[in-house]
């Protein structure tokens, strides 16, 4: 099990205005290796804090996270940072590549803080791999500035898999594309569930992107439910 | 890719970002290394200055009132192997007869040929009537050389000029001379012996001829040395060598033989013997006979009187034992003249002397118990002392005495007394009556004799020598140089004082520096987001920050050093020119030391480094998430924390300002300005916490109505609620400080003529060249100087004071004075008129009569002593209750205790301590050199025309009281408008800072821009909602700062006696608020002028 959420609950207080805002109620759900799924549901009903919470960006108020079976409270700030690294990859909305880089540099950005060096080693050899994969290889030079929104998201999806993650958080990856980009972005993260094993974690408003996923889930009123299951 | 590669790709890519960051670390760090470099290049100037003042001149000896044989040099350096030079120093006036232009202040150097073995060139030999001047005598005179000048230099005497029966004489020599050379500073024309760093007005005169015109032949009042390179010679050498080869007549001792009576006598050419040599005597095992002789107005029988005799005191054995303090025993020619017996009783006055050459004469009675041969062994000649001007006197009519002889008392009988037996006293009485009759601050005996029997004279003159310590008499060597250098090292430091004087420009970098980082960061802030999601840890990202702009900073520090050196040349070109009522000189040189530019580099690095580092921690604390995306839903639990603390200050501290303000009213808030300044600096603080109140609510709290412009525009403050704080609080500082330090600019306003005001009340300030020897409020004095007769001076008071020369230690000295010059004041004069106002009192002390507290008698050789409060903390570097020591004529140490602290005077630069006290330490010091003058206010111009005139000869500098007291004024308000000018220099670019903030804003939000237009805002009204909302900042923080100093300076405003200069601090504002307008206006400007709604459009 790579990641397991118990009774997990979520809320935000806002100051001056007596008001509780509940985000996440009493969630529960474990993430295996391999597993690919969706997480749909209307705006603000907490899928991007949920995805936070699975990639240890954020806390929940209450409940238990675990890592590969460690509650997270256990970690401190260094040993999040190297278990996001070694474990987690992100895909966010928009494609946060760093202008100052080129594309291949920003790929290789998360093998910096890396301490295993065998993926080290590898990382420039598995990188072109997964550009060439994603059709980027002939663009390795260019930056962010110069490439298109598909192809920006692209190169984000092989700098969430640069260093052999178990598992992949996607938050609203195809938001900010086009139609034809969202369908080749969701075909490619579909392919890379299967062809890595890894488990896949969408967080969507796209129904079709959504059913790429094995399992669709939706967040409604805090709740999690499975909507379709394989 | 590695971490470095990172880096530097990051440092290139956001290179104009970091160029900003390097503007910020470069104007500390040039702020702060040139302040440095202006400390060393004063200190620098300083040491440049000792050196070329006293070129090789390591030791000296500065023997005050007395004279030493000028071979003295000569046998200490054989002694030693050393330089040596006699000097015979005195003041005097130098006059260029063709222009009338004149030198009040002249030194007057007596040399030889040795003194320019001590400079580094040596001067051809002087003639009689030449004189080398030094550059400035030169341009102050306009002469050149072959020129003649006119001098008149003060008729110095062995004899103190107040000592009783001191022969009257004029107060100055005058001579004509000639220009021989113009001494430049190499030559030693800066000489002098005081640790100043203004040049003395020099003139250089063979040592013979000076002393040949005023009677001093083969004597000399300095001796300086050179160092022996070999044997590194401490100041004990020297003096220990002195002790070995002086000679009795280096401590005025005359030894005589009297054969006919078989005695050694030991007498002094200073009329008494100086009380450390009578009291050495005392050690001696060898019997001996002590004599006093005193010149007496009449000794009188019934109703006869014989005039103008003297009477000997002595212990002499011959006296009979049994004699009774109230018996006398008189000459045969007395007893015929006054018609006497035995067991008669005679009355005889006698003139008493006191300060100024005041006269009182006493009486005494005596009973006669024996009458004695007017010829014999007993009394004789022998006895009269050696009375310039009686003792040479042909006859009775040509005594000069220095008292009022009248000539037509003198009968023929006198006259043939006179040619019969000179001096012989008509009577004799026990010492111990002598000594309570006659005794007197100069010395006890007129001679001392010894049985030849007893000690030949050889070895009497070896005894003498090895019992007396020159140092008893105040003869002794100090480290000239040393004490020098070490003046310079130790004053003020101008490193600190630049350095927290330019404080607001250096926070001004660094607020910079920080404010442009802090919004790099902001607009990467995604990025660092990102870096966390992909699993970089804190420390990491800070490593990356770090080293990313450690290269920046350290371009920073290095380029800001070398700017600093061009602010070092901005700010000495000002101290040499603009500046110079502080520094007094136009020597000051720039002093560049690579440490000192390490030191500021360094110091600069790290500045830009810790205000990074702090802001990246203060970054990092935001929620991953809240980077990557809009952190407003992720900062409410830190502000609700923040609020707290922020009423709690805000509470506090409007508390704290009000019991301040109340106490300080309640109590006395003249005294309480201190509590009162931290009561705005208070109101500051809670004003601070305030508006970050009203920001955090702002923010918080749903706007239900329809929102204003203004409103908005409050609202986007709100927004950026750190940028905002960090602009308000900048301004509302520099404004606070630049009132408070207007606010304290000393002036007038017609406040001078207030007695307890820095003037005491006084008109004029004089100082003259020659001491003036009479009481001027006395008739007699008056009559000396013909003032008698000048109706305008009827009602002028003068308060003569004694002063013993010394170092000027007011605040136009930047050295530190170790030994200023000391003023005998007469407490009881100044207490009558409650004169001058003290800012702090030692514990005990009567603040209703502080004046009298001079008076008070402390252990022995302890004396109370006030001082101007500025003089004591920054001038001597002590406080209230420190002890200063001086060695008194004596040679013995005495303590002055600093009781009080003046307010801000015109005795800036003097201490001051009870007359009587100063006289008995210092007997010596004859008449007065300064006065404090008082008269009719409508008068002044008439009285200072009169006295001028009257009192040219003497050198007279009359500098009105209020004058006087501006000079001082000068330099503090210079030191002001350096602050002020550096803390506006700040402030403005801390205006620049809200410019920067402002492009940055609108650069970040060109969408929100482009979207107000896009809804039909029209550019005029865009202009208005960006200007309104940067006004909002400027006129908060200026507002904020005008409240906090209007507190802060309560004690003035409500003061009588004190204006605030209100245009000068209005033309400051003026200036802050114009220059934070003009840093709105270009950048709004800028944000409507942009193709705005095309990048919405690209959206």
């Amino acid at each position: 099990m790579i990641v397991e959420l118990d009774s997990i609950s979520k809320y935000y207080e806002n100051e001056g205005i007596i008001t509780r805002r509940d985000v996440l109620n009493e969630i529960s759900i474990a993430i295996n290796s391999g597993d690919a799924l969706s997480i749909v549901g209307p705006s603000g009903s907490g899928k991007s804090t949920l995805l936070n919470i699975l990639g240890t960006l954020d806390l929940p108020t209450s409940g238990i996270v675990k890592i590969k079976g460690k509650d997270i409270h256990d970690f401190n700030e260094k040993q999040l940072a190297e278990i996001r690294n070694n474990n987690i990859g992100f895909i966010f909305q928009l494609h946060h590549l760093l202008p100052q880089l080129t594309l291949i540099e920003n790929v290789l950005v998360p093998t910096i803080p890396q301490k295993d060096k065998s993926i080290k080693k590898s990382a420039m050899e598995r990188a072109m791999d997964l550009l060439d994969s994603v059709g980027l290889v002939d663009k390795i030079h260019q930056r962010p500035g110069q490439l298109s929104g598909g192809e920006c998201q692209r190169a984000t999806v092989v700098r969430a898999l640069i260093n052999e993650p178990n598992l992949v958080l996607a938050d609203e990856p195809t938001g900010s594309l086009d139609q034809d980009s969202a369908d080749q972005l969701g075909e490619l993260l579909s392919d890379i569930n299967k062809k890595y094993n890894v488990a896949m974690v969408i967080v969507t408003h796209s129904l079709d992107l959504a059913k790429k996923m094995d399992t669709i889930y939706k967040l409604d009123h805090g709740k999690l439910n499975v909507t379709i299951s394989e | 890719m590695t971490i470095f590669n990172f880096i530097l790709k990051s440092f290139w890519f956001f290179r104009r970002q970091h160029l900003a960051v390097f503007a910020g670390a470069l104007i500390s760090t040039a702020v702060l290394t040139g302040a440095l470099i202006v400390g060393d290049s004063v200190k620098f100037s300083l040491k440049q200055i000792v050196d070329a003042r006293l070129g090789n001149i390591k030791f000296a000896m500065q023997t005050g009132d007395r004279f030493v044989r000028s071979e003295l040099a000569d046998d200490i350096s054989k002694d030693l192997n050393i330089a040596t030079s006699p000097i015979l120093m005195l003041q005097g006036i130098s006059i260029n007869t063709e222009s009338r232009s004149r030198i009040n202040k002249t030194q007057i150097n007596g040399i030889d040929q040795s003194f320019w073995k001590l400079s580094n060139k040596t001067i051809p030999e002087l003639s009689e009537d030449e004189v080398i001047i030094s550059n400035n005598v030169a341009q102050k005179l306009n002469l050149k050389i072959d020129d003649e000048i006119l001098l008149r230099v003060e008729n110095a005497n062995v004899i103190p000029l107040n000592a009783p029966f001191a022969k009257e004489t004029d107060p100055s020599v005058s001579f004509r001379v000639i220009v021989k050379a113009i001494a430049d500073d190499e030559n030693l024309g800066r000489f002098g012996l005081k640790n100043i760093q203004s040049a003395p007005y020099n003139i250089f005169v063979s040592m013979e001829y000076l002393a040949r015109k005023i009677d001093l032949q083969g004597l000399a009042n300095i001796i300086i040395t050179s160092d022996n390179i070999e044997q590194n010679l401490k100041v004990e050498d020297i003096n220990y060598s002195l002790s070995r080869v002086w000679q009795p007549e280096d401590a005025n001792i005359v030894i005589r033989e009297l054969d006919n009576i078989g005695k050694i006598e030991m007498l002094s050419n200073r009329i008494f013997i100086d009380l450390p040599i009578s009291e050495s005597l005392k050690n001696f095992e060898i019997p001996n006979e002590t004599i006093l002789t005193y010149l007496v107005n009449t000794i009188r029988f019934n109703e006869k009187e014989t005039p103008y005799s003297f009477v000997t005191a002595t212990s002499s054995p011959f006296l009979p034992k049994d004699m009774k303090e109230n018996e006398i025993i008189i000459n045969e020619w007395l007893a015929s003249d006054l018609n006497v017996s035995i067991s008669d009783t005679i009355e005889i006055d006698y003139f008493i002397i006191g300060p100024l050459r005041t006269l009182e004469e006493k009486s005494n009675k005596f009973i006669v118990k024996n009458i004695i041969p007017t010829r014999g062994n007993i009394a004789n000649k022998s006895l009269m002392p050696l009375f310039p001007g009686l003792s040479d006197a042909g006859s009775c009519s040509d005594w000069e005495t220095g008292i009022p002889i009248d000539l037509e008392r003198i009968r023929d009988k006198d006259e043939k007394y006179w040619d019969d037996y000179k001096g012989t006293p008509k009577a004799l009485i026990s010492i111990q009556t002598g000594l309570n009759l006659w005794k007197n601050k100069y010395g006890s005996y007129t001679a001392i004799r010894f049985d030849k029997n007893d000690i030949s004279p050889d070895n009497f003159k070896n005894e003498i020598l090895k019992k007396l310590n020159p140092n008893d008499l105040n003869l002794s060597f100090t480290p000239v140089h040393s004490e020098g250098i070490q003046a310079a090292s130790g004053g003020v430091d101008f490193g600190e004082l630049f350095l927290s004087m330019s404080f607001f420009v250096i926070v001004a970098g660094i607020l910079l520096t920080v404010l442009i980082y802090s919004l790099n960061t902001e607009s990467r802030s995604e990025e660092t987001g990102v870096l966390s999601g992909l699993g970089f840890s804190k420390k990491q990202i800070i490593q990356i920050r770090f080293s990313e702009n450690i290269i920046t900073a350290i371009f920073g520090g290095i380029a800001g050093a070398f700017i600093g050196i061009l602010y070092n040349y901005g700010i000495m070109i000002a101290l040499n020119s603009v500046w110079q009522n502080i520094v007094r000189t136009n020597m000051l040189n720039v002093c560049i030391r690579p440490s000192t530019l390490f030191i500021g580099a360094i110091g600069g690095v790290i500045i830009a480094l810790l205000a990074i580092y702090f802001v990246t921690i203060k970054k990092l604390k935001q929620p991953i998430i809240g980077l990557i995306r809009d952190s407003s839903l992720y900062s409410h639990k830190v502000t609700k924390i923040r609020n707290s603390i922020n009423k709690f200050i805000a509470i506090i501290s409007i508390l704290i300002v009000i019991a301040l303000v109340s106490y300080s009213f309640v109590t006395s808030i003249d005294q309480n300005a201190s509590l009162i300044l931290s009561a705005g600096g208070i109101f500051l603080i809670s004003s601070i916490a305030i508006i970050n109140l009203i920001f955090n609510k702002t923010r918080q709290n749903p706007d239900t109505s329809l929102l204003t412009l203004t409103q908005f525009a409050f609202k986007n403050a709100a927004k950026n609620k750190g940028r905002s704080i960090a602009i308000i609080t900048l301004l509302a500082l520099g404004t606070f400080t630049i009132i408070i330090t207007g606010a304290n600019r000393k002036t007038f306003y017609s406040s001078e003529n207030i007695i307890q005001s820095g003037t005491g009340g006084f008109l004029f300030w004089s100082e003259t060249t020659l001491p003036i020897l009479y009481n001027l409020n006395s008739d007699d004095g008056k009559s000396k100087f013909g003032l008698d007769d000048e109706a305008n001076l009827e009602n002028v008071d003068f308060i003569q004071l004694h002063e013993l020369d010394g170092d000027d230690a007011s605040c136009l000295n930047l050295n530190q004075v170790q030994k200023p010059k000391i003023l005998g004041v007469i407490p009881e004069e100044l207490n009558i008129r409650n004169a001058f106002s003290f800012v702090k009192l030692m514990k005990g002390i009567d603040e209703n009569k502080p004046w009298l507290e001079l008076n008070k008698s402390y252990e022995k050789n302890v004396i109370p002593a006030f001082a101007d409060q500025t003089v004591i903390t920054w001038g001597l570097i002590k406080e209230i209750g420190d002890t200063l020591i001086y060695l008194n004529e004596n040679g013995e140490q005495i303590y002055l205790v600093l009781i009080g602290g003046l307010n801000a005077s015109i005795f800036q630069g003097n201490i001051l301590i009870a007359d009587d006290v100063f006289m008995k330490h210092f007997p010596s010091v004859s008449g007065s050199k300064t006065m404090l003058i008082d008269g009719p206010l409508e008068n002044k111009d008439k009285i200072a025309g009169l006295l001028n005139t009257y009192f040219q000869d003497y050198g007279i500098e009359l500098t009105s009281a209020s004058e006087r007291l501006s000079q001082f004024y000068s330099v503090t308000n210079t030191y002001l408008t350096v602050f002020m000018f550096l803390g506006g220099l700040g402030v403005i670019i801390g205006t620049l800072g809200l410019g920067i903030v402002l492009l940055r804003n609108i650069i970040e939000r060109r969408h929100e821009i482009a979207l107000l237009l896009a809804v039909g805002f029209s550019g005029k009204k865009v202009f208005k909602l960006i200007f309104i909302e940067n006004i909002y900042l400027l006129l908060l923080g200026t507002g904020i700062g005008i409240c906090a100093a209007i507190i802060g300076i309560l004690p003035s405003l409500i003061s009588p006696s004190y204006s605030i200069p209100v245009f000068f601090v209005f033309l400051l504002v003026v200036l802050v608020l114009s220059s934070g307008i003009l840093w709105i206006y270009f950048p709004a400007r800028k944000a409507i002028n942009s193709r705005l709604i095309t990048s919405l459009r690209n959206e």
